[in-house]
């Protein structure tokens, strides 16, 4: 089984919410987050653990939280018979949990971006489909989750140059370790895939409001 | 161009074009700029840090790999541009 939990951002979040999300986190992911100078980037990193931790408790793994550790990428994992991974983008976090699969995860605001100066980040391949659709920037959303979700799975993080993976369809492929991808449909300005090791045949979305 | 005078200007572009919610006072020249500390960007910012180069300072990045290595901070930025720009001398 493989969970999506979401939650969104809103402006009736309080200073007193904030604080109260703070204090759910243990002090090494706190001080963690808070080495950040941007407001809303620590907000969004604070509900991103938020629902992690809220996501380990929905699967009886209370403790699960404070035994976080980093791998040398960056990738924050636990060493256990179940994977997690976070992302966030503007108002939305989301974690995606499993106690079946490996998994990684991502979200992006769909956003005008300056294709024209970024060819070169791209293979031909990619630059023509890109093209070829109707609407070029959502294609080029779905091409970049989709790449991002398997560089998440794979934990290497930004080590793996970005042209080396490749996107066929619904699999992604990293030297020759094969990744299968979902899109997950949230909302009409965001995009957003999942990469799993195996094919997924159900997955739940599930989305959550923190009251504080 | 000095240097110290470039980062000022990078600091407002970047603030600017990635549209954040930073005070300029906060960010020092060896703030990192991805990761969990400092501006904490992520990947797309990195593509709009591309942008803004090419636009800015008419610098084409043609390997991605080159954003690692000059992308860190400001100041392994200011250096990328002074080295690689036509327009700022």
């Amino acid at each position: 089984m493989l969970a999506i939990y979401y939650t969104q951002k809103s402006e009736v979040m309080t200073p007193l919410f904030w604080e109260w999300c703070r204090q759910q986190l243990p002090p090494i992911i706190r001080d963690r987050i808070e080495r950040k100078v941007s407001r809303e980037k620590i907000q969004t990193s604070l509900l991103g653990y938020l629902l992690l931790k809220e996501s380990f408790e929905r699967n009886g793994l209370p403790q699960a939280i404070d035994m976080i550790k980093q791998s040398p990428t960056g990738r924050p994992n636990i060493v256990q018979d179940f994977d997690f991974n976070i992302s966030h983008s503007a108002q939305y976090a989301v974690c995606a949990f499993s106690k079946k699969y490996s998994i990684g995860i991502d979200i992006e605001k769909i956003k005008p971006i300056s294709l024209e100066f970024l060819q070169s980040f791209f293979n031909q391949d990619e630059w023509a489909e890109l093209h070829q659709n109707e609407n070029t920037q959502e294609q080029f959303y779905r091409l970049w989750t989709k790449k991002e979700a398997v560089v998440k799975a794979d934990g290497r993080g930004l080590n793996i140059p970005l042209k080396e993976i490749i996107i066929k369809n619904n699999q992604g492929f990293v030297e020759r370790v094969k990744w299968f991808l979902q899109e997950i449909p949230l909302d009409k300005n965001y995009m957003m895939h999942v990469a799993t090791n195996e094919p997924i045949s159900e997955y739940q979305r599930v989305k959550i409001s923190f009251k504080g | 161009m000095e240097k110290s005078a470039l980062i000022d200007v990078l600091k407002i572009q970047i603030i600017q074009q990635l549209n954040l919610d930073i005070d300029p006072k906060t960010i020092t020249e060896d703030s990192f700029l991805f990761g969990d500390e400092g501006l904490g960007l992520d990947s797309i910012d990195a593509l709009e840090l591309v942008v803004l180069l090419d636009k800015n300072y008419n610098i084409k990045v043609g390997n991605p790999e080159d954003v690692k290595e000059h992308f860190k901070s400001l100041s392994t930025l200011a250096d990328y541009v002074l080295e690689n720009s036509s327009v700022v001398a």
